[in-house]
């Protein structure tokens, strides 16, 4: 089960909340109601970001925190990520895009020993839509796009997954969560983790994956769908793009056969899934899934 | 970045990986000391592979190390004219083996792949053995050896374990995210040697290490780029210039891959991918729609198609900048406008006021939905399409 779905975090801290992009995020996860407590922000402790105190450290917090969304800058998200798992914070968002590979490779195995859920790099993080004060946000995945409902989401792509969760709010799809997971080669958990996390989630009734063209992870998840006993549409974007270009998005590339969206498409399939070849055939899907 | 041979060969060299010894040929002239190789091997330094079978790759005596020089220029031909000459001293493997390590990012770790035929052998022969190892992990070697004694003499799978551990420590201290060496040579007397050497190293981790250490791949990385997409690089955005009739301005990779693939499934094809590039700056609208608009005047181009979705960042600064961009450089082909825009990116903002002032300057349709935008796309230029 995922943490942040098992029990709402009480109590947010903000790595490098001071810049004008972090600070913009932090005002809107406070305007959505999520409980910042702190922002953590070396040299700045004892000062305050529009009423949020400012602290040195996360060893300056007076009680634990239990999620964490990071504005540090590439080079530094290893070490905040470390410093979190040792924390045992269970909800880590390290936004960073441009982390070094074999840092990220370092920071998920933190974050797995320590048994705390790791989105991103590369992540605008989480939405849990909901009424008034029962939503939660954790990051940038705008809640003006989302609406409570039943599906959850999992998206690779930042962009996409606010362009999907837009066009499933307008088409009268709510959503139980809308989880950017990033869009890195490494990334804290894999999209069959988060599938099988989403099993004994009784708010979920239906997953929508949304993939893209590079890398092979998608053949795990296509493998995991059997042991999920409930319905998962997938759609994968980059069946146009050209071969041997990276579209944007490291590992973002069809380096092989295997990498097209045509294959993992027909892995999907193979494996269990609905598959659209877009978001709004997905959509579709989801309508017909979800009927009373 | 992939990085060339030789350049390669000389970070391995770094890390105390033997590799033959070679120069990069100056021009005219044999390096001291060559003459007394047993044999040399010249090679042409680009990044793609398949060398070998080009007629790249050639055994060379020292007084045919320039005619073979001049062939292989003849086959590169002026796309390829920045590419250098590796003189290499050849060396007689007793066998030949591939060797690759990769970052493995669904496993989170790095995956070993190994067999023991390698060069050319290695494309006809098994699959390779295939072990995912976890950096962190104990008994590498050990567990290295474990998998390559099914098919090597125990004192030799011992040897290629402790390499290929030594050649993990390399990849994580140069940041490399591929290692590849093919042929991992064997010769009289049990030495392992580095014949050839494919790397990628991560673009994220670019700052950490020494330009200079790999200049030649970067030029030759910059020349495989169109004009075009040098000048998007320089701005410090990333453009993907491909065949087709719309020129594309979008943010974000997956949306741009969406919108592309929407104009595909009607009937047009986009002609440009964008996304931000590491080090660029935070706004680059006015250069991407400088581009994209010298895409849209060239013939077979029809339309232009500009879309974001904005989560936070204001809407408004958006419009003023394409505003005040088509005030000077109106557009040369039917532009078709797209944001979604969260209420936090539109607060303050007159969207009905700003749509009058888009289409004043121009713009053929504004709608916040991709679909219907390539819809009217297609309807204007008579595509078909889903």
């Amino acid at each position: 089960m995922l943490p942040f779905l098992s029990s709402r975090p009480r109590r947010v801290v903000v790595f490098n909340p001071t810049g004008r992009y972090a600070a913009r995020q932090v005002a809107e996860m406070q305007a959505a109601g999520t409980p910042v407590v702190a922002g953590i922000a070396l040299g700045r402790g004892g000062e305050t970001l529009d009423g949020l105190p400012l602290l040195d450290s996360l060893a300056d917090l007076d009680a634990p925190a239990d999620a964490a969304v990071l504005y540090t800058p590439p080079e530094g998200t290893l070490g905040a990520v470390r410093q979190c798992a040792a924390a045992g914070i269970a909800t880590i968002v390290a936004a960073a895009e441009y982390v070094p590979v074999h840092d990220a490779l370092r920071a998920a195995r933190a974050a797995r020993e320590a048994g705390s859920w790791l989105l991103g790099p590369n992540t605008l993080g989480l939405c849990v839509p909901g009424e008034g004060e029962g939503g939660l946000l954790l990051g940038s995945v705008s809640p003006a796009f989302c609406a409570p409902g039943r599906v959850a989401m999992l998206g690779r792509s930042g962009t996409l997954t606010l362009a999907t969760s837009r066009l499933m709010t307008r088409a009268g799809i709510g959503q139980r969560a809308v989880i950017h997971m990033g869009g890195d080669t490494v990334i804290g958990r894999n999209p069959h983790e988060w599938l099988a996390a989403l099993a004994d989630d009784p708010g979920t009734a239906a997953v929508l994956y949304c993939g893209e063209i590079g890398g092979d992870k998608e053949y795990a998840l296509a493998e995991a769908i059997a042991a999920f006993s409930k319905p998962v549409v997938a759609t994968i974007v980059g069946r146009h793009a050209p071969a041997d270009r990276q579209m944007g998005h490291a590992g973002a590339l069809i380096g092989a056969e295997r990498e097209s969206a045509a294959s993992k498409l027909a892995a999907l399939r193979e494996g269990g899934a609905r598959v659209a070849p877009t978001p709004y055939a997905a959509i579709d899907i989801l309508k017909e899934i979800l009927v009373p | 970045m992939r990085l060339i041979e030789a350049e390669g060969k000389e970070l391995l060299a770094r890390h105390g990986i033997a590799v033959p010894r070679g120069v990069m040929l100056p021009e005219g002239e044999l390096p001291a000391g060559a003459e007394a190789w047993d044999g040399m091997v010249l090679k042409a330094q680009i990044l793609e592979g398949g060398r070998g079978r080009r007629g790249l790759v050639r055994r060379v005596g020292p007084g045919d190390v320039a005619a073979a020089r001049t062939a292989m220029r003849s086959i590169l031909g002026p796309a390829l004219e920045g590419a250098g000459f590796l003189l290499e001293e050849a060396v007689a493997p007793v066998r030949e083996m591939f060797l690759a390590l990769r970052v493995d990012g669904t496993s989170q770790g790095i995956e070993l792949l190994f067999s023991a035929a390698g060069g050319v052998a290695v494309e006809e022969g098994d699959a390779p053995i295939r072990l995912v190892l976890d950096p962190g992990g104990l008994r590498l070697a050990e567990q290295v050896h474990a998998a390559l004694k099914v098919v090597l003499p125990p004192a030799l799978s011992a040897r290629v374990a402790r390499e290929a551990v030594r050649l993990l420590r390399v990849m994580e201290v140069e940041d490399l995210t591929l290692l590849e060496i093919n042929p991992l040579a064997e010769l009289a007397g049990g030495r392992l040697v580095a014949l050839d050497a494919k790397m990628v190293r991560d673009d994220a981790a670019a700052g950490r290490h020494d330009a200079a250490a790999t200049r030649a791949s970067n030029a030759l990385e910059t020349a495989s780029l169109s004009p075009l997409e040098r000048r998007a690089q320089s701005a410090g955005f990333t453009l993907v210039e491909m065949p087709g009739d719309v020129a594309l301005v979008s943010a974000g990779a997956g949306l741009g891959m969406f919108l592309t693939d929407l104009l595909a499934d009607h009937g047009l094809s986009a002609a440009s991918f964008m996304d931000n590039a590491r080090g660029g700056p935070a706004e680059t609208t006015e250069a991407r729609l400088e581009a994209a608009f010298d895409l849209a005047e060239r013939p077979g181009i029809k339309a232009i198609l500009f879309y974001a979705t904005l989560a936070s960042r204001p809407v408004g600064e958006r419009i003023e900048t394409l505003l005040s961009f088509l005030a000077r450089r109106p557009a040369p082909r039917p532009l078709y406008v797209g944001f979604a825009a969260a209420p936090s990116a539109s607060r303050g903002f007159d969207a009905a006021a700003a749509g009058d002032r888009l289409r004043a300057a121009g713009v053929a349709m504004l709608h916040d939905d991709p679909l219907t935008l390539v819809r009217a796309i297609a309807a204007d230029f008579g595509q078909g399409g889903n």
